[in-house]
C-alpha cells in the first residue's frame, strides 16, 4: 500500500503548471473516491488509504513504538474512518481528517498503556521489526529515532507531521486539534530537544 | 546560532526525519482490514443505521479472536521459553495455524494483564473425604484490576466485598459452624496485606479458582494442550499430571485439566482428579470481561441488628520511606520487574499472623509487603524479620501439613540474595513463589510470574 510521486523532467514553469494541474486532478479524484467510499466502495476507500498509508505508518509507529501496535492502531483508525465517512463534510482535506483519526487513536492507545504502566516507546530504535540492526543502518538515524522517543507524544507528533511529513501549519493544527501558537511552541520545543539529544549523542561518539 | 544556520539545520532535520525507516504492515493486514470493511458494508445493508453498532476489529496485542479469523498466537517471553507441544488450529478456508501450549498460556497471561474487570458465576464442586460426598456451591463474582472483589453466594445467603480503596473486606454470611443456618453474621477485616503469604482479601481464593491454576501451569514447564469445545465455545484443554505424596495418595489430585476460552483467554473450568475420580471441579459460567460496573458494586450494608465481628490483619499502607522507618531496616525491592508491572501498594505490619504449615512459623514481625500489578495480574515481594531462630522457618506459603510437591533448591547469585539458598516452588496447586532467608530477613516473591520471571525478580532484589 504505497504511493510515490516520481519527479518529472520539466522546466520550472512547466513544473509549477503541471504540479498545480496534478494537485487539482488529485483533489477532484479524491472527492470522487470519497464519494464512492462513502457509498460503501471498499476499493475506492483503499485507493484513498494508499495515498497516505506510508505517512500514517510512520506517525503511528513513532508514537506507539512497535509494529503490532502500529497495525492495531491503523486497522482501528481505518475502520473508524470508513464508518465515519458519511459524516465527513469535506471542510478539511481528507488527509488531515484521516491523520486526525489516526493521531487520536494512537493517543488513546498510549493513555490505555499508561494506565497499565507500559512504557509507550518500547524500543527507541530505528528498526521497525525488532531484528538486529543491519551493519549499514545510519547511526544518525538511530540517534534521531532515540531522540524522537524522548519527546512527549504530542510534541513528537507535531515534529513528525511538520518536519517529517512536510505538512503545512494549517493542516497540522487540524490534525493535532491545537491552535497555531501551540503548534509553533511544540515545534520549537521539539526541535530544541532533538538537537540537544543528537548533539549529546554525537559528542559521546567523539 | 543565526537564522541561516537554524534553517540549514532544519533542512538536515527534515531530511533525516524523512529517511527514518517505516515498517511495512504485517502480511495479513490488508486482508484482515478488507474483511472488516466488507463486513461493515454488509451490515449496512442488513441493519438500519440506528441499530448498527459494529465492534471495532480485534487487535493483535489484545488477542481477541473472532470466529472468522484464525487465532493469533501471543508472543511473550514466556511463550518463547516454552513448549514444543503443538496442536493445529484451523478453520475451513483458512490456513491452519499451529498453536503451542505456551501460546495458550500466553493468551491467558495476556487476558489477565489487559482486563479491567471480570464477572461471572463461579461454580465449585468438591468431594470431601472420607465419604466423597459431592457439594456444589455457586457465587456471582466480580474482580477488578485495582483489586476489588465481590463474591455473592447464589446457592445460599452470603456476600463478601473487598474495596481496594479502603482496604477493608466486609462480609455478610451464615456461620460455617452452624450447619444449614441462614442467620447472617457481619464481618469486617481491615489491614489486609496486599497479597500472600500474609492474610489478604478473598481475591486470593477467587483468584485461585479462576486463573492461578492456569498461571501456575504457565509458570511450570509441563503439560499438554488440545482443542476442544466447551458449552458451545471454542476452547483449549490443558492437561498435566501431578506428582502425589505417598502418604496422602488417595486425597491428592494426580491429574489436572483446565479449559481455557479461546476468545477471551480466560479459564472456564478446572478439574483436579485422582485415578480418574474428581476431587474438585471449578467452572465459570456467564463470563464477561470488561465493561462498566455499578457504582455500588463493592459496597455492602449491614442490616440493623446484625452482629458484626471486626478484626485487623495488621497491615497499613505507607510509602517505601515510611516503611523503612517503621520496620527499622531497608526493605528489599526488585531493581527490575517484568514489562507492564508497576508498584501499586506498599504495606507494613509491626506484627501480623503467622505463616507456614499449621501457621507454625515464628510470628511475623516488622513485615513489608510490596504489591506490583499489571491488569489483573499481581506479584508480591515481602520481607520480615527472621528473629532468633532461622531454622524454625518453613515455607511461608505452605498450609496444612505443608506438603509441597514441586520444590527446587536454588542458590542465588546476584542482588541482596547473592550467595543465599532458597526454594522455588512451581506447583499448579500452590501460588508460584520463591522464598529465602538472609541473615536477618525472610524474603518471598510470589504471584503471576513465569518461572524465569520469579527467579529474575528474586535475583534483582536490593535494599531500597
Amino acid at each position: 500500500m504505497t504511493h510515490e510521486r516520481k519527479p518529472s523532467p520539466h522546466t520550472s514553469n512547466e513544473r509549477k503548471s503541471t504540479t498545480k494541474k496534478y494537485e487539482t486532478d488529485i483533489a477532484a479524484d479524491e472527492r470522487d473516491l470519497v464519494a464512492r467510499a462513502r457509498d460503501g466502495d471498499v476499493d475506492a476507500f483503499y485507493s484513498l488509504l494508499s495515498r497516505h498509508d506510508r505517512g500514517l505508518r510512520g506517525l503511528a509507529y513513532r508514537l506507539l513504538g512497535n509494529q503490532d501496535a502500529m497495525d492495531d492502531a491503523l486497522q482501528e483508525s481505518y475502520l473508524k474512518a470508513f464508518r465515519a465517512l458519511p459524516k465527513f463534510a469535506g471542510d478539511s482535506a481528507f488527509k488531515s481528517w484521516l491523520y486526525r483519526i489516526v493521531y487520536n487513536t494512537c493517543l488513546d492507545e498510549l493513555r490505555r498503556n499508561r494506565k497499565m504502566g507500559i512504557v509507550p516507546i518500547e524500543a527507541a530504535s530505528n528498526r521497525p521489526d525488532g531484528r538486529a540492526d543491519p551493519a549499514d543502518t545510519a547511526t544518525e538515524n538511530v540517534d534521531l529515532a532515540a531522540a524522537l522517543a524522548t519527546l512527549t507524544p504530542e510534541t513528537r507528533a507535531a515534529v513528525l507531521l511538520v518536519f517529517g511529513d512536510g505538512m503545512d501549519y494549517h493542516s497540522a493544527t487540524e490534525v493535532l486539534g491545537i491552535p497555531r501558537g501551540t503548534l509553533a511552541s511544540r515545534l520549537h520545543r521539539g526541535r530544541a530537544q532533538l538537537r540537544r539529544a543528537m548533539d549529546t549523542a554525537q559528542g559521546e561518539e567523539r | 546560532m543565526n537564522r541561516e544556520g537554524e534553517e540549514m539545520r532544519d533542512d538536515v532535520l527534515r531530511a533525516e526525519l524523512s529517511e527514518l525507516e517505516v515498517p511495512e504492515h504485517a502480511p495479513d493486514f490488508k486482508a484482515r482490514l478488507r474483511a472488516w470493511l466488507e463486513e461493515d458494508v454488509a451490515s449496512r445493508d442488513s441493519l438500519p443505521g440506528s441499530e448498527r453498532v459494529m465492534p471495532l476489529p480485534p487487535t493483535r496485542r489484545k488477542r481477541v479472536t473472532r470466529r472468522r479469523y484464525a487465532w493469533l498466537p501471543a508472543a511473550g517471553a514466556a511463550v518463547v521459553a516454552a513448549l514444543v507441544v503443538a496442536i493445529m488450529i484451523g478453520e475451513p478456508g483458512v490456513t491452519p495455524r499451529v498453536a503451542t501450549a505456551a501460546e495458550v498460556r500466553g493468551a491467558v497471561a495476556q487476558a489477565w494483564a489487559t482486563a479491567d474487570n471480570v464477572r461471572g458465576i463461579l461454580v465449585s464442586q468438591s468431594s470431601a473425604p472420607p465419604d466423597r460426598k459431592q457439594e456444589e456451591r455457586r457465587w456471582r463474582f466480580v474482580i477488578t484490576a485495582r483489586g476489588d472483589v465481590r463474591l455473592t453466594a447464589i446457592t445460599r445467603p452470603g456476600d463478601i466485598v473487598y474495596d481496594a480503596d479502603d482496604n477493608i473486606e466486609r462480609g455478610l454470611n451464615p456461620s460455617e459452624s452452624i450447619s444449614d443456618s441462614d442467620v447472617l453474621f457481619g464481618s469486617e477485616i481491615r489491614g489486609l496485606a496486599p497479597g500472600p503469604p500474609d492474610q489478604t482479601s478473598s481475591i486470593t481464593a477467587l483468584d485461585r479458582a479462576l486463573g492461578s491454576v492456569v498461571r501456575a501451569l504457565a509458570a511450570s514447564r509441563g503439560g499438554d494442550v488440545r482443542e476442544t469445545t466447551y458449552e458451545g465455545r471454542e476452547a483449549w484443554l490443558l492437561e498435566t499430571d501431578l506428582p502425589v505424596p505417598e502418604k496422602d495418595e488417595e486425597f491428592w489430585p494426580d491429574h489436572l485439566e483446565v479449559v481455557v476460552d479461546q476468545e477471551t483467554g480466560f479459564p472456564l473450568r478446572a478439574i483436579a482428579s485422582n485415578s480418574g475420580k474428581t476431587i474438585y471441579e471449578t467452572r465459570i459460567e456467564d463470563l464477561e470481561v470488561g465493561g462498566a460496573l455499578p457504582q455500588d458494586a463493592f459496597t455492602i450494608g449491614f442490616p440493623p441488628g446484625v452482629e458484626v465481628f471486626r478484626s485487623d490483619a495488621g497491615f497499613r499502607r505507607v510509602t517505601l520511606d515510611e516503611a523503612r522507618s517503621i520496620v527499622g531496616y531497608d526493605p528489599l525491592a526488585p531493581r527490575s520487574v517484568p514489562e507492564g508491572y508497576e508498584l501499586s501498594e506498599v504495606a507494613v505490619a509491626k506484627r501480623a499472623g503467622a505463616t507456614g504449615p499449621f501457621e507454625g512459623n515464628p510470628a511475623t514481625t516488622k513485615a513489608v509487603s510490596l504489591s506490583y500489578r499489571r491488569g489483573l495480574d499481581q506479584f508480591v515481594v515481602t520481607t520480615r524479620l527472621v528473629g532468633d531462630s532461622a531454622s524454625a522457618w518453613s515455607d511461608p506459603f505452605a498450609t496444612g501439613e505443608g506438603l509441597v510437591r514441586a520444590r527446587e533448591e536454588k542458590r542465588f547469585s546476584s542482588g541482596a540474595l547473592a550467595g543465599r539458598n532458597g526454594e522455588l516452588v512451581i506447583d499448579p496447586l500452590v501460588e508460584p513463589h520463591v522464598w529465602a532467608l538472609t541473615q536477618d530477613l525472610v524474603v518471598t516473591v510470589s504471584g503471576d510470574l513465569t518461572r524465569n520471571e520469579l527467579l529474575q525478580v528474586a535475583e534483582s532484589l536490593e535494599t531500597r
